[in-house]
Parts: structure tokens; sequence; C-alpha cells
């Protein structure tokens, strides 16, 4: 019976085994490959409306481009599996013209192992079609290494209004504010801010908002630590540290918050048992869709006490596109023009309109209005700087993320994390590691 | 041992009837197909691991060698691989020990005859077949702060000095995600124990009854005993497991956190890897941790061979 | 014999307080054991199933209770945005050829392993187990090359190859214990009437050692269903993919569609559950039954 058992399903696997056959095509085919599933026109949005205007926006180029037979679009896998499956379409030496490239990775690892090209020539013309702020977040040394294509995020805390008029409470402006708010939370039986501190990428966000206030200009001090200028134990830096922890201890931040994930931070806010979290505006879309039991409105982080700064919350353009650096001289010019084509206006208009953007990254482009959104826009987007996790190489963003763990849980002082970091760095430039290069 | 005299018995049976040579010829056939199969998939990808921990490569550019530097900086540099070390140490003793004597027992109890025997074996044996996503937000809530299950558990029967958020607590952290490991294997490990049961002669203990053993007696000088070699392979298997196939149940409850007070080797050798892209160190990671388990595995294999079970 | 008539007792816990307890107590306490872990392993499956008919909100404001909305087209969203149809065929493909080649080539080696001697049987077998000890993290690039190399990338076959001689080790290190606790005088006897080694182990041993074929079979099976890193970087195209690179597409930047994700995981779940029982009866009572009354 076993026997059987097996020839039978060795046989009918076999017979279905045929691989089906690719077909040819005529004329030049422009490969986009992107890393993860995300990385497709309108990422955001409803698949099948993605698909739709993905579809509509790939038919106008090839309109245009009558020698371009097609255009092959390949974004698959988990968004932690990027650079992975960048790394193996690589060694497997996979055709890859276009590279749909997420700001983080794209400064973290694709432009430090050589993966892209430098195109500050090849987009010379039309470059003033960007903001420069997001155009910074693809420059590196001085040289641009992709197109920003994406919605603008700032970030904000969000909270249950209808609990704070519930208690008497006004939104928070300053840090003495927010303890007394929290005190008030708290006393009430609910957890004033609850963090998804499980998603470890999210922690540096809250040291950029207090990096901004402690250090003034945090960008330019960052770049001073990554070029050995400078170092991360500073008494800047260290104090950015200190004040996260500030927030645990004052009793805003739980410290639970270390092991609670997006979905449980989110259901905790949802379920009215903590009252305020801290997020980016793409959270704008789940709480719309989800707070259904009370009214929720933003609120600025707070603006700290006896700091030389004042606020700069962390935001930018999420993804954008690139050129592989192996790419086919007969592939380049089209894949200029297809960069090109993807951020005229009028196109970026389909594609990035309807993800609903509060801003973008290409000008010209339509938002969305609503009070909430005006609010973001006038007071939160003027205070808006850059993702520092952009700047840092990946290892100094993981020590980051440990650190401010350990920050939180208590575990360790500011300036044992702050050296634990300057030593990260340390290694790094003992394997060779140079800013400018 | 029974199995020693036996596999010499059926030695001196193919001694008569077939030439040494035919003896032999045969055998190699038999295992020509798994050793190509183990070269080309397994053995040529571990020499080529190894000689990559001599190099420092990123995946895109040339490999570069630089000779032992990798292992030096493992031993000298890295302060998290010997907390992950430990770790991995402290993972697997908990784990191998509280998965057999967990799954040894459920194992007599679904041995019985009793109703609805096929429904507990059947339902002890589910959580293996979840993915390890499904299981990491399980248990992430049940273990939440706010709204988990085992806060609320704890309330309810007037443990309330108990409630800590599980996951980001120094001290119960670790201990958390072995539980989860514990609870999602311990019904394979029932399964392979049923297994051996299920093998052992029941007049065997019918003798025994009669010669008025009590059932503690029973159960230590004949299940036990017939169950050696049962209980060797899975010991050795949660052995392994705890130390080299670990990565997906930390990654998806902490992934080596808060500030790697869970972090095991193998988290911070796929940080390292796929996250930094230092493959070569990686490798050199993965051959440390081959030393230690090697170790570890070889000795417990020498006790158990001059035990019940034997090569 | 005396005692031939009297009924076997299967073995039980020991009755260690037997003097003190009635029988009746003492299966009360079994089934109170029993009930309580099965409850713990049973009900993440209904979590799950709950989970996959709530609405978002429903399953964020009402985390642990029953639905309080039925919603089935749950399912019918997962099957599409997973593209279930196609991928559940590639799994079954991969996860069938993949398993049929493990079980035949590793019992042969196995049994050749526990049962024969020849020069080198102890050397292939201590770097079969050492094999084992290597984190499979760190061969996967090396493994990537030569796959590359061959030929196979982006197949089915490439993927069924490296499945089944990824786990190789481990399943012939199991068999092989099994195949040694099994008694070998009924191997002798056949032996002796002439039959050869292959036909002692395709009519003798094979049957003998059902619980170890499906301890391998069900542990790899679920591995190879479940299995996500080795497909994702060996299966490049999408026709081509297995279940859990389709699952991948309930998980978006800033959210995850949880509840469309329990949907499909419930569809890909039963199944292998409802083959489980079947296997569990046809092996482990298919043994009590047969062969062993040595």
């Amino acid at each position: 019976m076993l026997k059987r058992v097996f020839l039978c399903s060795l046989l009918f696997a076999l017979t279905l085994l045929a691989i089906g056959g690719v077909a040819a095509q005529d004329g030049f085919v422009l490969h986009v490959f992107g890393p993860t599933s995300l990385d497709n026109l309108g990422s955001m949005a409803p698949d099948d409306v993605q698909a739709q205007v993905e579809r509509e926006v790939i038919d106008g180029y090839l309109a245009e481009n009558p020698d371009v037979a097609d255009v092959v679009w390949d974004a698959q896998g988990p968004i932690d599996g990027g650079v992975t499956r960048l790394l193996t379409a690589h060694l497997a030496g996979e055709r890859m013209d276009v590279i749909g490239c997420a700001a983080n990775p794209t400064n973290g690892a694709y432009v430090r192992r050589g993966v892209l090209r430098d195109i500050t020539d090849d987009i010379a013309d039309w470059v003033d079609r960007f903001e420069p702020a997001s155009l910074d977040a693809y420059t590196i040394g001085g040289r641009v290494y992709g197109i920003p294509v994406s919605p603008v995020s700032t970030s904000s805390f969000f909270y249950n209004v209808d609990l704070f008029n519930e208690l008497g409470l006004a939104e928070p402006d300053s840090y003495d504010d927010f303890i007394a708010v929290a005190a008030a939370l708290d006393e009430a039986g609910y957890v004033p801010v609850l963090h998804q501190g499980k998603n470890v990428w999210m922690w540096p966000m809250w040291y950029f908002e207090t990096a901004a206030q402690t250090m003034g200009d945090s960008i330019a001090k960052t770049v001073q630590n990554l070029r050995g200028e400078a170092k991360f134990t500073d008494a800047p830096d260290v104090e950015a540290l200190a004040r996260i922890g500030q927030f645990v201890d004052d009793g805003i931040l739980d410290r639970d918050s270390l092991s609670v994930d997006w979905d449980g931070m989110r259901s905790a806010f949802a379920s009215q048992q903590s009252a305020v979290y801290y997020g980016g505006t793409w959270e704008l879309p789940w709480i719309e869709a989800n707070v259904i039991d009370f009214e929720w409105g933003v609120f600025e982080f707070p603006q700290l006490a006896d700091v030389p700064g004042t606020r700069g919350h962390g935001g930018g353009p999420d993804s954008g596109y690139c050129i592989y650096s192996g790419v086919s001289e007969e592939a380049l010019p089209h894949a200029v023009a297809f960069l090109e084509y993807l951020s005229r206006p009028e196109i970026a208009d389909k594609h990035l309109g309807i993800m609903e953007p509060l801003a973008t990254s290409i000008k010209g482009v339509t938002v969305v209005e609503s009070d909430i959104a005006d609010d973001l826009r006038s007071n939160h987007f003027p205070n808006t700087a850059r993702f520092l996790d952009w700047i840092w190489p990946t290892e100094i963003n993981d020590a980051f993320q440990s650190a401010i763990q350990g920050i939180v849980g208590g575990t360790i002082t500011a300036e044992e994390g702050m050296a634990s970091i300057q030593d990260v760095f340390d290694d790094l430039v003992f394997d060779g590691y140079s800013y400018d290069d | 041992m029974r199995t020693n005299e036996t596999a010499a018995g059926s030695a001196s049976v193919k001694r008569k009837r077939y030439p040494r040579v035919y003896r032999h010829l045969s055998a190699y056939m038999m295992m020509t197909p798994a050793i190509i199969l183990l070269i080309i998939f397994v053995i040529i990808p571990i020499i080529y691991g190894f000689y990559l921990s001599f190099h420092r490569w990123d995946g895109f550019n040339s490999p570069v060698f630089i000779g032992t530097r990798n292992y030096i900086r493992l031993i000298e540099r890295d302060d998290v691989f010997l907390k992950a070390v430990t770790n991995t140490i402290i993972f697997a003793i908990s784990v191998v020990l509280v998965k057999n004597v967990l799954g040894l027992f459920l194992a007599l109890l679904v041995n019985q005859k009793i109703k609805g025997v096929i429904f507990f074996r059947t339902a002890l044996f589910l959580p293996v077949t979840l993915s390890f996503v499904v299981i990491g937000l399980l248990w992430s809530w049940i273990y939440n702060p706010t709204f988990g299950l085992l806060n609320a558990g704890l309330e309810l029967v007037g443990l309330d000095s108990w409630i800590r958020a599980w996951l980001s607590d120094q001290a119960t952290a670790l201990g958390a995600i072995i539980t989860v490991d514990i609870w999602k294997w311990t019904g394979f490990h029932m399964v392979l124990f049923l297994a051996g049961l299920q093998s052992i002669p029941r007049d065997l203990y019918e003798v025994a009854i009669i010669d008025g053993a009590s059932a503690w007696t029973r159960l230590t000088r004949i299940t036990l005993p017939l169950l050696a070699p049962v209980t060797f392979i899975s010991v050795l298997l949660s052995l392994n497991g705890a130390f080299v196939r670990n990565f997906e149940l930390v990654f998806v409850m902490t992934d080596g956190g808060p500030n790697h007070t869970t972090e095991v080797v193998l988290t911070h050798l796929v940080t390292q890897a796929f996250r930094f892209g230092k493959l070569g160190y990686a490798s050199a990671m993965g051959f440390a941790l081959f030393v230690v388990v090697a170790v570890i595995a070889f000795t417990y294999i020498r006790i158990g061979r001059s035990g019940a079970y034997n090569f | 014999m005396a005692t031939a008539a009297r009924q076997p007792r299967p073995e039980t816990l020991p009755d260690l307080f037997s003097k003190a307890l009635s029988d009746r107590l003492k299966l009360l306490l079994v089934y109170a054991i029993l009930i309580i872990a099965t409850v713990q392993t049973i009900y993440p499956l209904f979590w799950m199933v709950f989970g996959s008919l709530k609405t978002d909100a429903d399953l964020f404001n009402n985390v642990w209770g029953p639905p309080r909305t039925m919603i089935w087209q749950n399912y019918v969203d997962a099957w599409r945005i997973a593209d279930l149809g196609a991928r559940i065929g590639n799994s079954i493909i991969i996860t069938a050829l993949s398993l049929t080649v493990l079980l035949i080539v590793s019992s042969i080696a196995a049994y050749a392993l526990a049962r024969l001697q020849f020069p080198g049987r102890q050397a292939i077998f201590l770097i079969i187990l050492a094999t084992m000890m290597i984190p499979p993290e760190v061969t996967v690039i090396p493994l990537f090359i030569v796959v590359r190399t061959l030929g196979i990338l982006n197949s089915r076959f490439g993927l069924v190859f490296v499945y089944a001689g990824t786990s190789m080790a481990f399943s012939i290190f199991l068999l092989r214990g099994f195949f040694m606790s099994i008694p070998p005088e009924l191997e002798d006897a056949a032996l002796v009437d002439g039959a050869n080694r292959l036909q002692v182990f395709w009519y003798v041993v094979l049957p003998l050692a059902r619980p170890g074929l499906a301890t391998v079979a069900i542990f790899q099976g679920m591995f190879f269903w479940n299995e996500f890193f080795l497909a994702f970087i060996f299966i490049r195209q999408a026709e081509l993919q297995t279940i859990p690179l389709g699952l991948v597409n309930f998980f978006y930047r800033y959210s995850a569609d949880w509840t469309l994700y329990f949907a499909a995981l419930s569809m890909v779940t039963i199944p292998v559950i409802v083959l489980y029982v079947g296997m569990q009866r046809w092996f482990i009572e298919g043994l009590t039954a047969g062969a062993v009354k040595s």
C-alpha cells in the first residue's frame, strides 16, 4: 500500500510538473524590479485600484515609446526581505533596469554596496520637479541615487478626543502639560501613551524628535558624527537619549510598550485602553477605518524644556525609483525616460493621487482635504525634518534601536547607550566605513 | 542491550550467505542517492560557507580574503555574540528538558484505552501545524500588557502581583519565548514517544503484572528502558532544534529585543548577514556555533552509546 | 500459558496512589489534565477561525471573543489576493514530490546505515550528523550559488531537490533510529528464505517502520508546506510559487490585513490537520494491530 501511494503521488506530481515556457517578446522590454511587494505604483491604495492605475500609467508610457514592447514589473516579497531579494537577484544575474527603492534601505544598504547608479546627471534637466527636502532623502554626499516618488509623511501624536473632553484635558503643548495630562489619564485608569515598542524600527522616531530639540540641527550633528568630526557620546546626543527615558520616568510613555506590536498598540487605542499613541501620518488610513467608537485628533510632539532647539518631527518620502548599477547601455536611456515619465506632475497625480496623500515628493500633485489634513499640513509639516535613520548606516540604526529599548526598559543609562553606539560606529570605521565614500 | 545483540545476529546471517564484496556493493548502492544529494545540497554549500568565513563579503562585491579576522572579531569585539551564546544555551537546556518530559508524560496519558483518545492525540499536536507568523501574533497578544490573556487570567485567580509585560521585562522575556517554543513542539515529541510506546510488546507488561510489579516499577523497569532509543532521538532532535532552528520563533516574538535580552546566535547571525551584509562574518558565527553544538551533541551521543543506543 | 485469556492492559501512568485513589478518580484526573492541555492547544485554532470571520474593527476591539458578524467575504478576498488557487497546486506538487524523494532516498540509506556493516559506515553517519548542526542560515547563500550553477533556479524541480537534500540528514538520522529499534529476526528469516536486501527492506522493514516514516512525513511535510525563506529565494516567478509566498500579500508597509490573513491560513491549515488525523490512524493504529508481536 505504501509503495502504491508513493508511486501514485510521484506520477501525479510529475505530470503536473510541466514548467510553462516564457513567450518570446519582440522589441525592448524594460524590467522594473521591486525588492518587496510594496515597490509598485500606488502601493498603499487598495489592490484592485492599484493594479488598474499601474496598468494605465504603464500603457501611457508604452504609447509614448513605441520602441518599447513592454514593461515587466516584478515586485514581490515581504518588507524585511527586500535586501535579500535584491541580493539574490544580483547573484542570479537577473535582468534589472529600474529598481523600486524605498528610502530606508537605499540609504542604509543599497548605495553603500554599490547597487545603484549615480543618476545626478541623468535627471539634471527635470530635477526641479521634486520637493528639495524629498530629493535630499535620495542624495548622499551630494550625489543623487534615486528619485523620490511617494507621499510625504510627518509624525504626530494621535489621541482620543472624547476621552480628553470627558476628563477636561486639553492637547498638551509643552512637556509639562504632557506630564499633567498623563497623570490625569493614569488617575482615570487609562494607559497614557502605549507605543509599538516591539517594532524596533519605530523607536528611533522618538530619538529624531528629542535630538532635533537637544541638538538644534540634528541632521548636521549626525553628519559630523558620521564623518568622525564629533561623537555620539557628546552631551547633546546623550541628552537626546536621556529625554526619551524621561518620558517613561515621568509617567507619559508606558514602559510595557517594549513588547507591544503594531496591532497591539492600535488595538489598545481602538478599544479605549490607551488614550494616546505616537506614529507617522501613515496611521491616518487605519484610524479612519477602525476607530469607530470615539472621535480622535492629532497633536504635535511637545516642546521640551531647557533645550536649544525647537520641534522637528521625523518625516519624508518613503519610496522612490533608482537605476541598477549593472544596467546595460541599451536599457539606460529607456530607464531614465521611464523615471522622467513617472515624475511628471500629471502622471504622478494618478499613481500618487490614489493614495490620498497629505503631501507628496513631486510638486503639483492633488492632496487630500480634511480638517485633520489641514491641521497636519499647517502645523506639523513646517516642523518636519528628515528621518535620521536615512542618514545612519543600518548598523548605527540597529544600535540606536537597542539603546533606546535599554533606556525605556531602565536597564542602561543614556551614557552607556550612546557609548555602545559609538562602539558600533568605531567598529564600522575599523571595517573601512567612511561617510563620504 | 537488545539492539546490540540483534544487530550482531543479523550480521552473522549475512556473513554466511554472501561474499564480502557483494555485500558491501549493495550497501554502497543503497547509500549512493542520499550521498549525491547530500554532497550537492549540503556538503558543498557548507564548504563554501566555511571558505566565506575567512572573507569579507557583502554579496554584491567580490569577497576579500581577511584570514581569521572574522573569528578573532567574534571572540574579542562582539559582546552581543557572547550574550547570544549564553541565551542560546539557556534556551536549549530549558526546552530540551521540558519538551521531552512533558512529551513523554502526555504520550503516557494518550496511550491509554480511554474514550476520545484520538481527539486528544490530534488536538495536542495542533500547535505543530501552525505557522510561526500566526504563533508570533497569538502569543504577543497573549503576553500583551494591556489586553493580554495571561495578565487577565492572573488577575482572575488573584495573582495580581505577578502581572507584568512578559516580553518587555528583562527577567521574563527569554522565559516567555521558551514557553512558546515548548508549547509549539511538545505535541511533536508526544507523537515520537507514542510511536515508541506502541512498539513495546504488551506481554512484557502482562508478565510484570503477574509478578506483582507496581505501575511505577513497570514504568522505570520496562517502559523507560525500552523507550531509550526513542528518547535518544527525541532528545537529540530537540537539542538540535534548540541550537540551530530557533530563528523563526525568536524573530517573530522579539527579534532578539529588548536591547538584546532575547538575542540568540541565529537572530544575531541573520541580522549580520542579511541586514548588514556581512555574509563572511555571519558564516564565521555559524561555524563557531557549530563547534559548540557538536561538542555538546557528541558528548551526549558518547554517553548514549555506552547506554541504550549504539552505533 | 495460563494468562492467555487475560486481556493485555495498556501501559498507563504509574498509579503511585492506587491505594488511596479509586480508578474512577484517577480517570477523572487524566481527563482533567488532557482537557486543560487540549484547550490551550485547540483554542488558537478557533481564534484563527474567529479572526478570519471578523471585520478589522471587530478584530481590534474584540481580540479574543467570537466574531460579532460573520464576514464570509474574507475568504473570497483572501483566496483572490493570495492567488491561492495556483499556489495551493504548487504547494501540493512541491510538498508531495519533496516528500517522495526524501522518504525513498533517506529510508534506503538509513536502512543501510542501520543494518549493514561496511567500511566507512561510521564516518558517513558522523558526517551526516555533523551537517545537521550547521545552521541553515549560514549555508543558504552558498546553496543559492550552487543551485544557480546547476541551472535549476526558478523551477519546481530545483526547490524539490533543495528541500529533499537539505532535509536528508535529519530524515536519515531519524529513520536509522527507527530501523534499529525494529527486532531483526523477521528480516533474518526472510534472508534465510532467499530474499535479497532490497526485497527485505521493501516488504519486511518498511511496513514495520511506519511510525518512523510517518514522523518524518508529518514533520517534514509540515515544514515544506509552511516553508518560506528557501521558496522565497529559489522560486522567483510568481506562477511557480507556494502558499507562504502568497501570504505575504496581506502585509503592507504600515498595516496588515489580519482578517484576510487568518482566512487564508484557515484554508491552508485545516486540510493539513485533516491529513494528520488520517495519517495518524493509518500509521500508529496500523502498527499496534499488526506486526510487532515478537
